[in-house]
């Protein structure tokens, strides 16, 4: 069911919000023990949050699309009253107030039903987390989830909620997103506000949204897009509306696909599934060509670099005792700090220069299109990906196309584009220029109403 | 001039204490980077300003 679908049933009264949420709650009861998505619940919160948006209903008060919805938000941001823990064991208190975008979620009248499940401080992309357990993939339960905001990827995925609200420093929505077959939208930087969020990288980290398709999450992204002088970083720029229209031609549009790095190295279901995006793309209207693009290794260097020093500072009070931390997590603060300030500035000073770089494809190009993963989603525990030329670290691999444009800041939206010949879903990636989210939402909304996505999760979803 | 580092000392001196097994991971990923990222940085002219810069209000944008 789609927000579109939920509205027209809530219109026919058809359907109740607290029906939706009673159910909505049964099947997280059902499918959360095997998926592990779900970290905290809050059964009678949102019964009575359910109830409310019927009351006002019938008041003939509409809050928009939202309105009596079930949602869920990763546990990396606060809920008043709520335990936050960003899936770790060094951090764990009772919010006093709410995260900036649970309270325009609530204003927009979603129901909140939980805290999701995520890599360990949002410091990875496997969501195997060492204190909660693992996140399951719900098309494929030996399967990650992708992270860092797996929980929220795998909720959505499993139809669990309508949509998940999700952090990214270096792809951790658009990853997971990719991976278990949902759409993933990372807006531009300072666009969304972070107050009330876990910090990983203040230089480099977003909100992102997580939703069954793109009309959902445009719908998502305009209830929580404001300026909140609160985060030093949200911007002023002006808001716009958001919401796609339907039947809109790409006649016009300007698309590029970078051949040079993001057609390296992939697995080739996933670069026959994008070309065959493209090529859609292409017949709908828009005039693609291939675009050259400044030097995306650098980027992700300077990303690594900007990634390693600031998480090291953001955490560094935890990392006295070093038990409570997973491997992977620790190795990474490890590195940030060996780091030198000055490769930490000179990241900065490099990143200034590649943006400007970078802004130069936007007057070739509307929009940029390419995979999102060079994978699908790789199996609980696997660390190597076997490629023609060599093994790929499941890391590296991942945030390989996604890291840039968390360093350049610029909106970034992951929908599925096919399956491969295992059944697993492939992620295809839209980018456009900072603030160019109308458009990117858009163009995703006419590719999906044009042939582009996937069928829905066909297996009978297992239990533990 | 690209002088190969030594992060191994460069761990001990900041006080990582990572043994043998966790130490080798903190200095393949230092290496792996340090490979792409230091000739770029040290490519860079004096006057390339970094991209977070400090303002003179604490609110951020103007």
């Amino acid at each position: 069911m789609t927000l579109r679908e939920a509205a027209l049933a809530f219109q026919d009264r058809q359907l109740s919000s607290f029906e939706l949420t009673k159910s909505t709650i049964e099947r997280i009861d059902h499918m959360n023990p095997a998926l592990n998505a779900f970290l905290t619940l809050f059964p009678q919160t949102s019964m009575d949050r359910a109830a409310l948006a019927d009351r006002e209903r019938k008041e003939n008060v509409d809050r928009g699309p939202l309105h009596g919805i079930p949602v869920a938000v990763k546990d990396a941001f606060d809920i008043r009253g709520v335990h936050t823990t960003g899936g770790s064991k060094v951090i764990d208190y009772l919010a006093s107030e709410s995260a900036a975008v649970v309270d325009s979620l609530e204003a927009a009248g979603a129901v909140v039903m939980g805290k999701l499940n995520m890599h360990e401080l949002s410091y990875g992309i496997t969501s195997n987390n060492p204190h909660f357990g693992a996140v399951r993939n719900p098309w494929d339960m030996e399967r990650i989830p992708g992270g860092s905001s797996g929980g929220s990827a795998a909720a959505v995925g499993a139809d669990l909620v309508f949509a998940a609200l999700g952090t990214d420093t270096g792809g951790s929505v658009r990853i997971p997103a990719s991976y278990c077959g949902v759409v993933g939208f990372k807006p531009t930087f300072g666009r969304v506000s972070r107050f009330g969020v876990l910090p990983l990288a203040p230089s480099l980290d977003h909100v992102g949204v997580l939703a069954r398709n793109v009309r959902d999450t445009a719908a998502v992204f305009k209830a929580i897009v404001s300026y909140d002088p609160r985060d030093p970083s949200s911007s002023r720029h002006h808001v716009v509306d958001y919401t796609p229209q339907d039947g809109i031609s790409l006649q016009g549009l300007r698309l590029g696909f970078p051949e040079k790095f993001f057609f390296e190295r992939l697995d080739p279901d996933v670069e026959s599934a994008v070309r065959g995006a493209i090529a859609r793309a292409g017949a709908l209207g828009a005039d693609v060509k291939p675009v050259q693009v400044p030097n995306i290794e650098a980027i992700n260097a300077v990303g690594y670099v900007i990634l390693l020093a600031e998480a090291a500072a953001t955490l560094e009070r935890y990392v006295g005792d070093r038990s409570r931390f997973g491997v992977d997590v620790l190795s990474l603060l490890d590195q940030g700090r060996c780091l030198p300030a000055v490769d930490y500035v000179n990241a900065q000073r490099l990143r200034r220069k590649l943006q400007i770089e970078f802004a130069a494809v936007w007057k070739e190009v509307d929009c940029l299109m390419m995979p999102t993963t060079p994978n699908t989603a790789p199996r609980i525990g696997e660390e190597l990906i076997r490629f023609r030329d060599g093994d790929q670290d499941v890391r590296a691999l991942a945030t390989r196309l996604v890291r840039a444009f968390n360093v350049l800041g610029l909106p970034a939206l992951s929908m599925p584009c096919g399956l491969s010949s295992r059944g697993l879903p492939i992620g295809l990636q839209l980018v456009a220029a900072p603030f160019e989210e109308a458009t990117l939402l858009q163009l995703g909304v006419a590719l999906e109403d044009g042939g582009i996505g996937i069928p829905p999760i066909l297996q009978p979803f297992p239990t533990r | 001039m690209n002088i190969q580092r030594d992060w191994i000392a460069i761990a001990k001196l900041y006080g990582v204490p990572a043994s043998g097994r966790e130490l080798d991971r903190v200095v393949r990923g230092l290496q792996a980077v340090d490979d792409v990222f230091r000739p770029l940085a040290e490519a860079l002219p004096p006057s390339q300003m970094p991209a977070v810069s400090f303002r003179a209000t604490p609110e951020g944008e103007e």
